[in-house]
């Protein structure tokens, strides 16, 4: 390994020494070229990330509203946005979206992802059967269970009243449409869980459960003791990027309630205040507020994906 | 693979060594026995009892994987009390056996590390530490050293020698490599496309092996298979072919009557073979004429190709012989050593 003082002494060496290269070898080197190969990838960073980013900075520390040039207001955006209610109330239901959906689609996941672990007879059509939810596009996926949860004509409520229950209205009810739009979400995404826990249990080292068996332990214990420790950090990747996602969570919405009969998540909220009512400043602050909520929930959820890494293997 | 008409009687407290080329079915019976794979025909007995139904579980056995299957999550104390844990063993005596057998298997100092902070011979260790906790009835082995490296695997050979010696439970043990089997086993099995070829001690089998193929598989280098005739000059049978005619000494010749014309397969092991320099007093009528084509000289012994009409004989020389490549020398085989064996069925004339 070469230090940076030896480098530099190289350098320094005599001309005779030194081998006189072409410019485009010069250019095509690794020292040189590795930078330009970032160069792309800079410049959309640049373009479509920092710029915007720091923009959203400089908008928070001003009332925006509209094509109105912005007026400076120091912190009042943020201070206006923690005392309000409505805020505070898009991040509850955001959070137990969160906590509801990620809990479900984990157990669900991998029991369903268990039970699909074996051979049997239709084990490829019954699992790319699994995966057919995560191909329909969001917005599709949205307006087919608003007709779906129609009260009037609705499916499941005509099947509802077949069996003489009343109507429901699914989407319309505020203390039921939140659930209705967490069980769209668990219903596109579970394959997602499912996939990640059979791919991880097609993994896992056949001879420590042969082992395992010829110690005498049952399969409860088995699973206890062995499979959902070395799934561990699979449940880790599947919750952080699942975490992640659904603080951003809003596609469900948009075919269904826009928000309204106590849907209105976090992202739905920065929506509103930023794209419907156009005040640019207050949607700013919010979304940079968002963007610091999920990056320090990443963080420490990362931060256990790392360490249930090193754990498990 | 299936395994067919395996029948074999294990004594107690005996060192048994299944051996085989892979897909020969050893590892498959190996784990029928452990209950693993479902036996469909025969029955397995452990002592008295007939565990063909009985899980694995409560068959009183123990078992080395050839990956150790350590499980990874847990630190060296934890794998080898799991099976301890299961059988809901009182804490202080897990603790006490635990850290009896690790100390007995120099690996006391290495309770609180995890699987991947071990090398291969430690987590070997472990894996046969988590076995002798258990105490069980039969210990099986499934190629436990063929993954440490050559020398650490001569030092675990011994290691686990000593360990069979002072635990007296019986053994079966799976390998590919006869050498391994010639070493360890009271008696070693070699089996071949899922059957028994040969049951017996060790040395029984390598001086007297029942056909080509275990003649072949047991001893390194092989024995060397030469197609040749037999002729009867004088009342006396010769190995003959177009590059040697061999006299086969009369105490092996008895069962040769029938095969008088016929064609056969001379077999003669490399050590069995000396240079005529080195052969003392020999009969001429049991040496043949070759030219040296390779020599490896490999310290303890010098092993030389030989090339004598179309064959190719190897033999196993003293190191301080000097052979030079391309000299024709005459080379003597003990000939009261060698087999025969039938060309067709391949089994052992003599």
């Amino acid at each position: 390994m070469l230090n940076q003082g030896d480098e530099a002494r190289i350098e320094r060496l005599p001309g005779e020494f030194r081998e006189r290269r072409p410019a485009w070898q010069v250019l095509t080197s690794e020292k040189y070229i590795k930078w330009f190969l970032v160069i792309p990838l800079l410049v959309v960073l640049g373009v479509f990330a920092f710029y915007p980013l720091f923009y959203c900075l400089y908008m928070s520390f001003h009332e925006a509203i509209l094509i109105r040039p912005p007026e400076f207001l120091g912190l009042d955006n943020y201070r206006k946005i923690l005392h309000n209610r409505l805020f505070w109330n898009s991040v509850g239901r955001s959070a137990s979206t969160v906590v509801v959906c990620v809990g479900i689609e984990i157990t669900l996941g991998l029991g369903i992802a268990l039970f699909l672990n074996r051979e049997f007879r239709g084990q490829n059509i019954v699992r790319g059967l699994c995966l057919l939810p995560l191909m329909v596009s969001p917005l599709a996926m949205s307006l087919m269970w608003k007709y779906f949860l129609e009260p009037q004509f609705g499916i499941v409520n005509v099947m509802l009243s077949w069996i003489g229950f009343s109507q429901v209205a699914f989407l319309s009810e505020s203390g039921v449409a939140l659930y209705t739009i967490m069980f769209m979400e668990i219903w596109k995404w579970l394959p997602f869980s499912i996939f990640v826990f059979l791919a991880a249990l097609r993994g896992l080292p056949k001879d420590a459960f042969e082992a395992a068996r010829v110690d005498g332990a049952s399969p409860w214990f088995t699973f206890k003791k062995l499979t959902l420790p070395m799934l561990k950090p699979f449940m880790m990747i599947v919750i952080l990027l699942r975490v992640m996602w659904l603080i951003r969570l809003s596609d469900p919405l948009f075919g269904t309630t826009q928000g309204g009969a106590g849907t209105e998540v976090l992202d739905w909220y920065i929506y509103r205040i930023a794209f419907i009512r156009f005040d640019i400043g207050e949607g700013t602050t919010l979304a940079l507020i968002a963007l610091l909520m999920t990056i320090i929930i990443g963080a420490v959820l990362f931060r256990q994906l790392i360490k249930a890494l090193g754990a498990a293997r | 693979m299936a395994v067919k008409d395996f029948t074999l009687d294990i004594k107690d407290g005996e060192f048994i060594i299944l051996v085989g080329p892979s897909g020969c079915g050893k590892t498959t019976t190996l784990r029928s026995i452990a209950g693993l794979e479902e036996v469909t025909g025969g029955e397995i007995y452990i002592g008295d009892r007939l565990v063909n139904d009985v899980p694995p579980k409560d068959r009183d056995i123990a078992m080395v994987f050839q990956n150790y299957a350590l499980y990874p999550h847990m630190d060296v104390y934890r794998n080898m009390s799991f099976g301890l844990r299961l059988r809901k063993t009182p804490k202080d005596k897990i603790n006490e056996i635990v850290r009896r057998t690790a100390k007995m298997m120099g690996i006391g100092e290495l309770l609180s590390r995890k699987p991947k902070e071990l090398s291969g011979g430690q987590r070997q260790r472990v894996a046969l530490g988590r076995a002798i906790v258990r105490d069980p009835k039969v210990f099986l082995f499934d190629e436990p050293l063929s993954n440490l490296d050559a020398k650490l695997r001569i030092a675990m050979r011994a290691e686990l020698l000593d360990l069979h010696r002072r635990l007296k439970t019986t053994t079966i043990y799976v390998t590919h490599d006869q050498l391994e089997a010639m070493t360890m086993g009271d008696r070693i099995v070699v089996m071949k496309d899922a059957v028994i070829q040969q049951v017996d001690a060790p040395q029984q089998v390598y001086d007297h092996p029942l056909n080509e193929y275990v003649a072949g598989f047991i001893g390194s280098p092989a024995m060397n298979f030469l197609p040749c005739r037999i002729a009867r000059k004088n009342g006396n049978f010769y190995a003959s072919s177009e590059s040697f005619n061999l006299k086969i000494p009369p105490d092996n010749a008895k069962s040769l009557a029938d095969y008088v014309g016929k064609s056969v397969i001379l077999g003669i092991r490399p050590e069995h073979i000396t240079i005529r320099s080195q052969a003392g007093k020999y009969d001429p009528e049991m040496a043949f004429k070759g030219s040296v084509w390779v020599t490896e000289p490999l310290g303890s012994e010098k092993i030389v190709y030989v090339k004598n009409g179309q064959n190719t004989i190897v033999t196993r020389l003293d190191p301080r012989v000097e052979v030079r490549v391309g000299e024709t020398a005459e080379f003597v085989a003990r000939m009261a050593l060698s087999h025969i064996f039938d060309e067709e069925t391949e089994k052992t004339v003599y």
